[in-house]
């Protein structure tokens, strides 16, 4: 059922005229079309699956509060990123706020492994040595395939902001002994 | 990075697959929505569609104090308003006055409301979008009408 709502052909612009319009069928489609991306995004800032399905709902009954009289201007995506965020950032917080404290020596960071590091690792070192941000806007623009207007859109920055972003995460990766090699220099 | 560089978009769209491929790991989680859990959540959102519809709509539904507040307030000024103008013959007495106060108002909105929800005998004359059927719809469009008072019922 999911997946024949996912191939509808339609796009989303034309689903959310179909929803203005009062088909609500067409929620549906827009749902199982971005469901995946919308959980991916939340648990990338939670680590949490049952905060990321939390917030997944929160996400679509919001979105359904929009309509009707919702206007698509940019991709869903730009518009669902700021939400998902800071929904996913409270829902984070709050896991923080019921957790409790460590115990004596149980944050103690683990010994390091005597095994040479795989190649994987090093680039997780390396990505880990980047900002946050500069993190956030090589994941929307490499692995979500946003645009540098929408990421600008996405983040509520400039489009200045965000290719400086992106500049200085992409330098300090190609200036990195551990994924220089990989860019060819 | 300084302002007055800027970086093309070429450059910025070099990043090496064995690194791209990093990042997405570590941003991708394996689906774990059940069926279940996606019906649940559909749900919750179906309900939520439409309530941007009117903003007098939810105030009728839930009734609180400040749907009150709004009808104490507007059958008054509509009260005074009528005082100024020529009385109507009791044979012809206004098809939208519901509560039959001889004013139509706020209070006519919350009647039909009331009697939709209540599944109780709809006044005739409430079908106010023509489609045939009286509904919430019905007072939606009455309400809608009434607070803007330049196109009266």
């Amino acid at each position: 059922m999911a997946e024949t709502q996912v191939q509808d052909p339609r796009s989303d612009l034309e689903l959310v005229e179909a929803l203005n319009q009062g088909d609500s069928a067409a929620f549906d489609v827009l749902y199982y079309r971005h469901r995946d991306w919308v959980v991916n995004l939340s648990f990338r800032f939670t680590r949490d699956r049952d905060a990321s399905l939390d917030v997944l709902q929160e996400t679509f009954v919001y979105f359904a509060k929009k309509f009707p009289g919702f206007r698509l201007t940019a991709q869903l995506r730009t518009f669902f990123y700021p939400a998902v965020k800071n929904l996913s950032l409270a829902a984070k917080r709050k896991a923080e706020r019921l957790q409790p404290l460590p115990e004596d020596g149980m944050h103690e960071t683990p010994a390091p492994e005597t095994s040479a590091p795989s190649q994987r690792d090093e680039i997780f070192a390396a990505l880990a040595g980047i900002s946050e941000e500069q993190r956030e806007v090589l994941t929307l623009r490499f692995i979500d395939g946003l645009q540098l207007g929408e990421i600008a859109v996405a983040l509520e920055i400039p489009t200045g902001t965000v290719k400086s972003r992106l500049h200085n995460a992409l330098t300090a990766l190609r200036k990195d002994p551990r994924t220089k090699k990989l860019f060819g220099e | 990075m300084n302002v007055n560089e800027s970086p093309d978009n070429e450059e910025l769209d070099e990043l090496p697959p064995d690194i791209r491929a990093v990042l997405a790991e570590e941003a991708k989680v394996e689906p774990f929505i059940s069926a279940t859990q996606d019906e649940a959540i559909l749900v919750a959102a179906r309900a939520e569609l439409g309530s941007s519809k009117i903003v007098v709509h939810p105030l009728l539904r839930t009734g609180r104090w400040v749907a009150v507040a709004a009808a104490i307030v507007l059958g008054f000024v509509l009260q005074q308003s009528q005082r100024e103008q020529p009385q109507q013959s009791s044979s012809e007495a206004p098809t939208a006055d519901f509560n039959r106060d001889s004013a139509i108002d706020i209070l006519d909105v919350m009647f039909l409301a009331q009697r939709i929800e209540a599944n109780s005998d709809v006044p005739p004359h409430g079908d106010f979008n023509q489609d045939g059927v009286i509904d919430q719809t019905d007072v939606d469009v009455f309400a809608a009408n009434l607070v803007r008072l330049d196109n009266p019922i």
